[in-house]
């Protein structure tokens, strides 16, 4: 796909993984996004935090966040978080217009 | 006595020339507009002579404009009539058509104003079907905000514009079709679909909390709003020239 996404484990230990999420982020990839997401509930433990760069997302649309917030979501039920620790401008501006800027910290991890 | 629409083309060393004449009527306007799109497209640059012209229905001047936007407009397609006492000009300009189609009183001019960026320009396209055509859409943002030289708006513009086109993909079936433009005004992303059943839903003064896609369009833009038509709807956003928005929705 030219214009894909691509979501990686980078980090992994007892206490956090670290994730890398790259490329668009519309229509056209939110299937894929969930896919990676649900892949990344299925391997981390209960309590463990999630860091996600997204210094390479070029864009990110309305459905991204609502993924983004229910990924965060089943994270806090399970007693984890989610932490997005570099955010690109795309990322940046649209969390915040949603009202989700504190999803953006910085990583304690 | 009515004359049938009739055109000619003319090449001359400095531009292509076409010189039209007759009765500019509803059905003819069809016609002209197809021809003129077909022009535009190969030759990019075109002078159209309507002094021979007799506009017989006024509405048939929005013809010229609806051409030159789905040829692309500035700068790709240029157009300029050139109106040496015909009826034409005066159905520009009750229109206010005018800003995006100039219209001069002989060649030298036209050929002069062929090189000036019109007040207005509309660039329109249709969109493919699908998961892909939010992205398709964001592509003809980028070009056109670097042709127009709006480039500071290219992050809010292809925003409004992705979500607009989701929208329209994801709540109707059928076709849709992205206009932007650009004036004294600002930026203007406006997409069109053949669905008519979300035009109230739409224009109730509240965003719902839940709809992020269009708290987007509304933080990012300075006006947005619904126009309904009878084949469908367009929904429109507005990004006015330096404007500062700086409210931080739920912060």
């Amino acid at each position: 796909m030219l214009t894909g996404l691509s979501v990686e484990i980078v980090e992994r230990d007892a206490l956090l993984c670290r994730v890398r999420i790259s490329g668009e982020i519309d229509l056209a990839t939110i299937g894929s996004l969930k896919r990676e997401f649900a892949h990344v509930l299925d391997l981390v433990s209960p309590g463990e935090r999630v860091v996600a760069d997204a210094a390479g997302v070029r864009f990110l649309s309305a459905g991204g966040v609502r993924a983004i917030v229910g990924f965060a979501e089943k994270l806090k039920t399970g007693g984890g978080d989610l932490v997005i620790d570099a955010a690109s401008p795309a990322v940046d501006q649209v969390l915040r217009v949603c009202g989700y800027a504190t999803l953006m910290g910085v990583s304690k991890g | 006595m009515r004359h049938e629409l009739a055109w000619s083309v003319e090449e001359t060393d400095a531009a292509v020339v076409m010189v039209v004449c007759g009765d500019l009527v509803r059905r003819s306007a069809t016609n002209l507009a197809k021809v003129l799109r077909k022009l535009l497209l190969d030759r990019g640059r075109l002078l159209v002579d309507v002094s021979g012209v007799h506009l017989g229905w006024p509405p048939a001047a929005a013809l010229f404009g609806t051409a030159l936007s789905s040829a692309g407009g500035w700068p790709l397609a240029r157009l300029v009539l050139v109106d040496g006492g015909g009826s034409v000009t005066a159905g520009m300009c009750a229109a206010g058509f005018m800003a995006e189609v100039p219209v001069v009183t002989d060649r030298i001019s036209g050929r002069v104003a062929l090189g000036s960026r019109p007040r207005r320009v509309r660039r329109a396209s249709g969109l493919p079907l699908g998961p892909r055509s939010p992205g398709f859409a964001r592509e003809l943002v980028r070009s056109a905000c670097k042709d127009w030289g709006v480039e500071n708006e290219l992050r809010r513009a292809e925003t409004i514009a992705n979500e607009l086109v989701t929208n329209a993909v994801v709540h109707t079936s059928g076709r849709s079709a992205l206009v932007l433009s650009h004036d004294h005004r600002g930026l203007t992303v406006a997409v069109w679909d053949a669905g008519t059943s979300d035009v109230v839903a739409l224009t109730t003064a509240v965003v719902p909390a839940d709809s992020f896609g269009l708290r987007i369009v509304e933080e990012l833009s300075d006006r947005w709003g619904v126009t309904p038509h009878d084949d469908g709807k367009t929904v429109w956003a507005l990004i006015a020239p330096r404007s500062v928005k700086t409210r931080e929705a739920g912060c």
